[in-house]
């Protein structure tokens, strides 16, 4: 009875643990996002977009980019279909996303598939996936302590805490934009906008740490500056694909040359 | 009406998409070859994120001199994390030399 007791509060724990990791993990990553979220609801206002809606916005699409072109195009007054359309092309990355996090969420039952699928965004993905790299690593150092294994199984609750986080402060940063907007002097001006791409430096440079991960890395940056005028962040899923098969095409060159 | 409409059916597509994959992944069969793909989406994926933001975060082409403040910024934020491995140290040089770099105290080297 004991014995069982202390599993399950172990067990928690591990939860906790897990949930709390995740949220601290993000907290760099809120850094960049809240300038974002307070421009967007400053922005939607004037776009025309009512006060509900544009909280109701944040609340239910949760999409940074999609929400911010979304005001664009309805300032530019254009058709629902055509907003809704290019939504979805915007996300269409996060198919990409959810097909490389598939491993860790097959063995989730459907409820927690389906509550973790709102919350994939750019930021959680960044957070949950860099954390998958760095425990590989550890596997291939071969030491494993053993609570870090068990993180490992506990990858969902770390993806929950992020996934949470980053969501609350978008409702407030949102929710702030909307009250606080004009009265805020050029929250543009801070300089906070560079917390978004120095967090994501951060998170990056560990991963690379073979030559196809470099060149993935290289020319992913390559193709993202030459497509970044394209619409509907086309640039970006393009220069994600262009990175994949830099990558691989490396392994099988490396493969191929240790064979001979 | 417009704006139920609108909200309905961005927060609809968006998360079609975003569960697609995830609703199915139990019927969905990944080869070790697709596997080893998807491997590498993580780093391309933040690296094409970065690149722009960097490289021409004030206009829109590409800035590549040491005037601008975001290159300084990632330059120093990549050493950072190159050497101690900490995501809040990487940016708390980041946004440090950002902030210096944008006052104009770099424009002495």
């Amino acid at each position: 009875m004991n014995t069982t007791n202390s599993f399950v509060t172990n067990q928690t724990n591990y939860h906790k643990h897990a949930f709390i990791s995740g949220m601290h993990q993000t907290i760099p990553l809120v850094i960049g996002a809240l300038p974002f979220g307070i421009i967007y609801g400053t922005l939607a206002l004037q776009s025309g977009l009512s006060e509900w809606a544009t909280l109701a916005m944040s609340l239910f699409v949760f999409a940074g980019s999609s929400q911010f072109i979304a005001i664009g195009l309805l300032a530019s007054s254009v058709s629902l279909e055509l907003i809704i359309l290019t939504t979805a092309i915007v996300n269409l990355r996060h198919l990409l996303y959810a097909a490389s996090l598939l491993p860790m969420v097959k063995s989730l039952n459907f409820r927690w598939r389906a509550l973790m699928a709102f919350g994939l965004t750019d930021e959680t993905f960044a957070v949950v996936s860099s954390h998958t790299a760095k425990l590989q690593n550890i596997d291939q150092l071969q030491s494993v302590a053993n609570s870090d294994a068990l993180t490992n199984q506990y990858q969902h609750w770390l993806y929950l805490g992020s996934m949470f986080t980053l969501y609350f402060c978008w409702q407030i940063a949102t929710f702030l934009g909307l009250h606080l907007g004009q009265t805020l002097p050029a929250i543009d001006q801070l300089g906070l906008e560079i917390a978004m791409p120095i967090t994501f430096i951060g998170l990056l440079i560990p991963q690379l740490r073979s030559a196809p991960m470099l060149t993935a890395a290289i020319s992913a940056a390559v193709v993202a500056i030459i497509g970044q005028q394209w619409p509907h962040q086309l640039g970006l899923i393009a220069a994600a694909v262009t990175g994949v098969m830099m990558g691989i095409s490396t392994t099988k060159l490396l493969e191929r040359s240790q064979r001979v | 009406m417009f704006e139920v409409l609108l909200i309905t059916g961005m927060c609809a597509v968006t998360y079609l998409i975003r569960s697609l994959l995830f609703l199915a992944a139990q019927q969905v069969r990944l080869s070790t070859n697709t596997q080893q793909a998807l491997s590498f989406v993580p780093v391309a994926v933040l690296s094409a994120i970065i690149a722009p933001a960097i490289l021409s975060s004030e206009q829109q082409t590409l800035n590549l001199s040491i005037h601008n403040p975001a290159l300084i910024a990632a330059v120093a934020a990549i050493i950072v994390a190159w050497w101690k491995n900490s995501l809040l140290f990487t940016l708390v040089a980041g946004i440090s030399v950002f902030m210096l770099s944008r006052w104009g105290l770099t424009s002495f080297i």
